[in-house]
């Protein structure tokens, strides 16, 4: 099973800059119920959503630019044998680490996030697993 | 201290070396580290760490009540973690307050170096580097310990050297005056205990303790003690009970997980929410309550091991709950008694409602509400502020009224009927009186304060005519007679008509309450006589105790915001500043009258016991 270099790098291109854009501004949306000291973000009783959020926010940005580096180190290695799992594996992780913070944040039980975070270790693992593929894509090409 | 360097050198040195050794080894190809640079790197970060967690395990001062969670509490910084929302309202309320370190953040008053006399002798508060110090005119210096209460007043003590024994600074900060008052001025006593107040020397060890702090374990022995806590201020192990088998079974995110799905109550822990009515009353009312232990021996226990109540257990298993009684009627009343043979007209009317503020659980206790219709506290209060309050914290925290009890809507729960017709319950103006108004006017005394009675109660005029309390009619409707409450109440709810008195008949309620009242009744009045009674507030500018002065002049000050007046001013002053006011105000009763009633004021000794 192989993929063509060039529609991976394609693919993550546009995943990491569409993440970094969207995530960027989901950021800015934070900072404004900052500003406006809405009850149900900057409440007391809402720390947790605050933190859950803000870590979506922090890696969906990061995991754009990851996914920019991955296409970057695709086009660097062209040689390598990218199967492609390794770009479903990072692709499926960076979106649901994001996703299950920010689902976690939407319905918290006072200290303890919302049944949404359980989308969180299975996308660590996938992210893991990814990045994993990758360095030994990379290392072969180097060795 | 022994056991806290060794743990340092674990927690920060073993790290260090590692790290140290790390970096060597990475830059073993361009630098030759010698072993004795290492050692001595490994030495110097090892002694900062040290130095730097000795300073955090500073030990606590042998001269002041110690705080350790003991006994199964773990403290309020442990609850946060898992409820940072319920921590956060906590934190925002005078529960947590009740009693604090001093710091710039905690202390209300003036340290700034003010001086303040008293019969001539004059004290000092100041500033000396992070601490605040209280100067005795004889220049004895003592530095503050503890403070207590923040919201209307906040009182100040300092270690008296004899073990943990506290003393209290004779003054207390009046938050709403802004200004240092002598400690009896600020409570409802008789002037000449105010002139001469007794020692408070050991008063936070033995008496305040149990309701300014969390798990209080007095442990007095005469003038010395070893008084220890759980928690400074009422934190949440004081209405949860102890917390630590609770923070060990919910270490498993699965147990957690399990409850918040199952919206069921967590066995570990209790909330108070959940408790039947009479158990739940019962968590305020171990501190909201006229109660005593039963005798001296369970005194001594509880002085001994700290209280043996905790939330959800039945309190009179701990301690009684003291009904109004005329005469001692057992044991318990009997001790009373003779301690104290006033115990109960200090704290309770003829008829035996409360009349004190800050022990609402006794008053309910006499409420058909809570005896037949299962009411309590948490009806109308919540200690934590609800997410559907929009109020600001600070205003939410001032009486911790639930948004709900803002309106008639927990009475409307039973009394629908009535609240849907309200008009014609009340005979007034949609919108114009809530059920508060008339079934919990303010004939509760506390903390220079008319507080609304816990007793929900139909208004009379006997009330007025028998036990001199002011009925919810009059207190609105000042400018009329108790024959026109009576004739008003015997028209709308055909309820009987007292023997009234010729002045009850004849002369407006607020002027009989104001001048001839005693000293609870005229400081409840003056809270609410508006611009009618001008004459009689100005003469409650000189009225013999200080409270009533000072309430008077609230309700003057509006209205004469340039008038030079000082409650606790020399008497002549107070006199010119009467007559100032009489000048512009003079009164519309008849000078005989005026004179006649203020010669019958009710002058015996009133000491309310807030």
């Amino acid at each position: 099973m192989s993929a063509k270099p060039e529609d991976l790098v394609t693919r993550h291109l546009r995943l990491g800059w569409g993440m970094f854009f969207f995530f960027l501004v989901a950021g800015a949306v934070l900072e404004a119920l900052h500003g406006f000291k809405v009850g149900w973000y900057v409440g007391g009783a809402a720390e947790t959503r605050r933190l859950l959020w803000t870590l979506a926010h922090a890696h969906g940005t990061l995991f754009g630019l990851a996914h920019v580096a991955l296409a970057a180190t695709i086009k660097l290695a062209p040689d390598s044998r990218w199967s492609g799992l390794e770009s479903h594996a990072f692709t499926a992780g960076s979106l649901m680490v994001p996703l299950g913070f920010f689902l976690g944040g939407v319905r918290i039980y006072d200290g303890d996030p919302g049944l949404g975070v359980l989308l969180v270790p299975p996308g660590v693992l996938l992210l893991a697993f990814g990045a994993l593929l990758v360095f030994f894509r990379v290392r072969r090409t180097s060795a | 201290m022994v056991a806290s360097l060794l743990e340092a050198v674990a927690v920060l040195g073993v790290p260090a070396v590692l790290a140290l050794a790390l970096i060597a080894r990475i830059a073993r190809p361009y630098v030759r580290l010698g072993a004795r640079s290492l050692a001595i790197a490994t030495w110097a970060l090892a002694s900062l760490g040290i130095a730097k967690h000795a300073r955090a395990v500073e030990p606590p001062k042998p001269d002041r009540p110690l705080v350790l969670p003991t006994n199964g509490y773990t403290g309020s910084a442990t609850c946060k973690a898992c409820h940072p929302g319920h921590y956060s309202s906590w934190h925002d309320s005078y529960h947590r307050t009740m009693t604090q370190v001093p710091t710039a953040e905690t202390v209300r008053g003036d340290w700034s170096g003010v001086t303040v006399v008293l019969s001539g002798a004059t004290h000092r508060f100041e500033r000396a580097n992070d601490a605040f110090v209280y100067v005795e005119p004889g220049g004895a210096r003592h530095e503050i310990a503890l403070l207590t209460g923040s919201h209307r007043m906040q009182v100040a003590w300092y270690p008296t050297g004899r073990t943990r024994t506290l003393a209290q600074v004779p003054f207390v900060w009046l938050v709403d005056e802004n200004r240092w008052a002598p400690r009896n001025a600020a409570f409802l006593r008789p002037p000449e205990i105010s002139a001469h107040p007794p020692s408070e020397e050991g008063r936070w060890n033995d008496t305040c303790l149990r309701c300014h702090s969390t798990d209080p374990h007095a442990r007095v022995a005469g003038p010395e003690s070893d008084t220890r806590v759980g928690e400074l201020g009422i934190s949440c192990e004081a209405c949860h009970g102890p917390g630590e088998a609770h923070v060990r079974a919910n270490e498993d995110p699965r147990r957690r997980y399990e409850l918040h799905l199952r919206r069921e109550g967590d066995p570990t822990i209790v909330n108070p929410a959940r408790l039947p009515a009479e158990r739940s009353r019962e968590v305020c009312g171990q501190c909201h309550s006229v109660s005593a232990e039963r005798s001296r021996a369970e005194w001594e226990k509880w002085n001994r091991e700290g209280s043996a109540f905790h939330p959800g257990d039945t309190l009179s298993l701990t301690r009684e709950v003291i009904r109004y009684r005329s005469a001692p009627d057992d044991d318990l009343t009997r001790q009373i008694f003779a301690l104290n043979p006033t115990f109960m007209e200090n704290r309770f009317w003829k008829d035996g409602m409360l009349r004190v503020t800050g022990r609402e659980m006794s008053a309910l206790l006499e409420t058909p509400c809570a005896v037949k219709g299962n009411l309590t506290c948490l009806h109308c209060h919540s200690v934590h502020q609800e997410e559907e309050d929009a109020r600001a914290p600070r205003v939410w925290a001032d009486r911790q009224i639930r948004e709900v009890a803002r309106s008639d809507r927990v009475c409307a729960s039973c009394h629908d009927q009535v609240v849907a017709q309200a008009t014609r319950h009340t005979h007034h103006a949609e919108g114009t009186t809530s059920c508060a108004d008339c079934h919990m006017p303010r004939t509760t005394y506390g903390l220079q304060r008319a507080i609304k009675s816990h007793r929900i109660s139909v208004p009379s005029a006997r009330e007025s005519h028998e036990v001199g309390r002011p009925n919810a009619c009059n207190l609105c409707h000042l400018d009329r007679t108790l024959a026109w409450t009576a004739e008003r109440l015997g028209e709308w709810f055909k309820t009987p008509r007292p023997e009234l008195t010729k002045d009850e008949t004849e002369i407006a309620s607020g002027h009989l309450w104001l001048l001839s009242g005693d000293a609870g009744e005229r400081a409840l009045v003056a809270a609410a006589a508006g611009e009618a009674f001008t004459a009689d507030l100005a003469q409650l500018l000189d009225d013999p105790y200080e409270s009533v002065r000072l309430i008077a002049w609230r309700s003057l000050r509006p209205r004469f915001p340039s008038l030079d007046y000082d409650f606790l001013g020399a008497p002549e002053a107070r006199l010119a500043a009467r007559a100032r006011v009489l000048e512009r105000a003079p009164s519309k009763l008849e000078p005989s009258i005026f004179k006649r009633l203020l010669e019958a004021r009710n002058d015996r000794p009133v000491d309310l016991s807030e």
